[in-house]
C-alpha cells in the first residue's frame, strides 16, 4: 500500500449516512527508542519504528465490520498488513442469534473470581484465526461457541453458556477443549445482607475453587462503611488458603482502609495477614500506609505521603523488606497543563551498600501529540527512553 | 512568636492528617491527582486502553478521564458493564500504572498491582 492510500485512510472523513448506519476511522503511530548510556557505547535497548496503524470499522444494528492494519514505513519491509479484522451479523430484533468471524482477535479471555484466565499457546494475537456462533434467547439463556486456531498449536473451542438473571442469582459455563481442557462455572447470587460468589473449575485435570462473602456490613453509617468478606482459595496443585477481607470505606471522605488475613488450608500456602490504609487529606497529602507479614517473607512496612499541586509537588516515602529500610523521594513539576515532570531518587539506609536508584521522565501531551523523556539510572547503569505517539479519530 | 508558630503547626498538622471531603456519583471512578497532564482509566471492560488489543499499544482516546479545576479526574463507569469481577487501574502522564488508592483490594495485570473492581 503506497503512501497515497496512506493519505487516504487517514483522511478519511465520510459522513454518518443512513439511519442506523455508522462509519468510524482513525489511525495512529508510535514511536520508541531506548538505549543503554553506560554500556561503553551507545547501547541499543530497543527501537519501534514508527508504525502506523489505521483502522476502520462500520457498524449497525445487525452487523458490524472492523479491520485494523499496521505498517512499519521505515523498515524495508513496508506495507500495509491486517492485524485485525473482524465481521459480523446479528438478526434483527434478536439481541442473541448471531454470528461472527475475525482474525486477530484478542486471546481467549475467562474471568474467573481471582484472576483471567486467559493463556494459551502464547501465540501472538495477530496470528489467531476464529470463528463464533451466537445463540439463545430461550428463557433468557444465552451462549456462543468459538473454535480458534493460530497455526502452532491444536484447534482450541471455547464455549459458554450464561443464565439469565433469575432474580436472586446469575450462573454462568465456561469451557475449552484444544491442548489444554478447563471447565469454570460460576455463580453469583444475591441474597438480603449478603451476596455470595462462587467459582469452581477444573483445568488440566486439577481442580480449583474460588469463592467469596460479599455483602456483610458489621458497620454501616453515614460515615464510613465496613465490609467483611470471607474468602477461600482452593487449588489442587497450587497454594490454598482461607481468610477474611475487613474492606474500610469513608463515605463522604477519601480515604479507604483494608485488613486481610488468610491461614493455610491443609498446610499448603504461607500464613500472612496485611493492613493497608489510604487518605487524601485537607492540605493535599496523599498517604498510603501498610503493614505485611507472611511466612514466607516476614514483616514489611511501607508508609508514603505525596503532596501534589499545580505547578509542583513532592513525596516522600519509606519502605521496609526484612531488615532493609529503603526512603523514596520524588519531586513533581508540571508548568503547563500539557507537560508533566516526575524526578524520584531512592536509597537504602542504615546499609553498606546504599543501592542508590533514581529517574527523571517527562511527558508532554499535544493535542493527539504525545511525547516522553526518560532517563533511568539503577546499579550504576543509566538508560535513556523516547517515546513519540498519536492518535487521531476521523 | 512561638504561639503563631504552634498553632501554624497545629493547623497544618490537622490539616495534612484530616481526610478531605469527596463524594463520587453512583458508577463513577475518581483519581485526585493534581499536576497530572493526562489520566487514562485501563481496565479489563477496555482492553487495558489498548495494550490488549490487536495494537497493543495504549489509545490515548480509550478511557480518558476529565479533570476539574482541584485536580478530580473522573471517569464514568460503563453503565452496560455485565456483572463480574474486573481489574483496572489509572494511567497517569501516558507513563505510570497507578492503583486506585481508594480502592483497597488489589490484584495484579502484567506484574502491576491494580484494583478490582467487583460490579453487582
Amino acid at each position: 500500500m503506497d503512501s497515497r492510500m496512506v493519505a487516504l485512510l487517514l483522511a478519511l472523513v465520510l459522513p454518518a449516512s443512513g439511519q442506523g448506519f455508522g462509519l468510524r476511522a482513525g489511525a495512529g503511530f508510535h514511536g520508541y527508542a531506548g538505549a543503554d548510556l553506560s554500556s561503553g557505547g551507545l547501547k541499543t535497548l530497543g527501537v519501534d519504528s514508527l508504525f502506523l496503524f489505521p483502522s476502520i470499522s462500520v457498524q449497525d444494528d445487525g452487523y458490524h465490520m472492523k479491520a485494523v492494519m499496521r505498517a512499519d514505513p521505515l523498515t524495508t519491509e513496508s506495507g500495509f498488513r491486517v492485524v485485525h479484522g473482524s465481521a459480523g451479523l446479528r438478526l434483527p430484533g434478536s439481541p442473541w442469534i448471531g454470528a461472527r468471524a475475525a482474525y486477530g482477535p484478542d486471546s481467549p479471555f475467562i474471568f474467573g473470581l481471582d484472576r483471567p484466565w486467559r493463556e494459551w499457546d502464547n501465540s501472538g494475537r495477530d496470528s489467531l484465526v476464529s470463528a463464533t456462533l451466537e445463540g439463545g434467547g430461550v428463557l433468557g439463556f444465552s451462549g456462543f461457541y468459538t473454535t480458534m486456531c493460530s497455526g502452532r498449536a491444536d484447534t482450541l473451542v471455547w464455549a459458554g453458556i450464561r443464565s439469565p438473571w433469575l432474580g436472586f442469582a446469575q450462573f454462568w459455563w465456561d469451557g475449552m477443549r484444544g491442548p489444554e481442557e478447563r471447565n469454570i462455572f460460576t455463580g453469583f447470587m444475591s441474597f438480603p445482607g449478603f451476596s455470595p460468589w462462587v467459582s469452581v473449575g477444573d483445568s488440566s485435570g486439577f481442580y480449583r475453587a474460588d469463592g467469596e462473602l460479599r455483602g456483610l456490613y458489621p458497620l454501616s453509617n453515614s460515615e464510613m462503611s465496613l465490609m467483611a468478606v470471607p474468602f477461600l482459595h482452593y487449588s489442587e496443585d497450587d497454594r490454598t488458603s482461607a481468610g477474611a477481607k475487613l474492606l474500610f470505606a469513608g463515605r463522604n471522605t477519601a480515604q479507604a482502609g483494608a485488613l486481610i488475613f488468610r491461614i493455610p488450608v491443609q498446610s499448603r500456602g504461607p500464613a500472612g495477614a496485611e493492613l493497608h490504609y489510604s487518605m487524601r487529606s485537607i492540605a493535599g497529602i496523599q498517604w498510603d500506609t501498610g503493614l505485611e507479614w507472611s511466612e514466607d517473607d516476614g514483616f514489611g512496612s511501607r508508609v508514603q505521603g505525596e503532596y501534589r499541586s499545580v505547578p509542583s509537588g513532592f513525596g516522600l516515602g519509606f519502605v521496609t523488606l526484612g531488615d532493609s529500610i529503603r526512603v523514596v523521594g520524588k519531586a513533581f513539576y508540571s508548568p503547563v497543563p500539557t507537560v508533566a515532570a516526575e524526578a524520584v531518587l531512592s536509597t537504602a539506609l542504615f546499609s553498606d551498600d546504599l543501592k542508590p536508584a533514581g529517574s527523571i521522565i517527562v511527558s508532554a501531551f499535544r493535542g493527539p501529540l504525545s511525547g516522553l523523556i526518560g532517563y533511568t539510572w539503577e546499579d550504576g547503569a543509566s538508560k535513556l527512553k523516547l517515546e513519540l505517539g498519536g492518535w487521531m479519530g476521523l | 512568636m512561638r504561639i503563631p508558630l504552634l498553632i501554624a503547626i497545629a493547623c497544618c498538622g490537622c490539616t495534612a492528617f484530616t481526610p478531605v471531603a469527596m463524594t463520587s456519583a453512583t458508577g463513577e471512578l475518581i483519581l485526585s491527582h493534581p499536576g497530572a497532564s493526562r489520566v487514562q482509566l485501563v481496565s479489563d471492560w477496555n482492553n487495558w486502553g489498548g495494550m490488549e488489543g490487536p495494537i497493543e499499544r495504549v489509545d490515548s482516546e480509550i478511557g480518558r478521564m476529565t479533570v476539574s479545576e482541584y485536580g478530580n479526574w473522573v471517569l464514568a463507569i460503563p453503565a452496560n458493564l455485565p456483572r463480574g469481577r474486573y481489574r483496572y487501574a489509572f494511567l497517569v502522564d501516558g507513563h505510570r500504572l497507578i492503583p486506585d488508592p481508594m480502592n483497597p483490594e488489589r490484584a495484579t495485570w502484567n506484574g502491576h498491582e491494580v484494583s478490582v473492581l467487583v460490579v453487582r
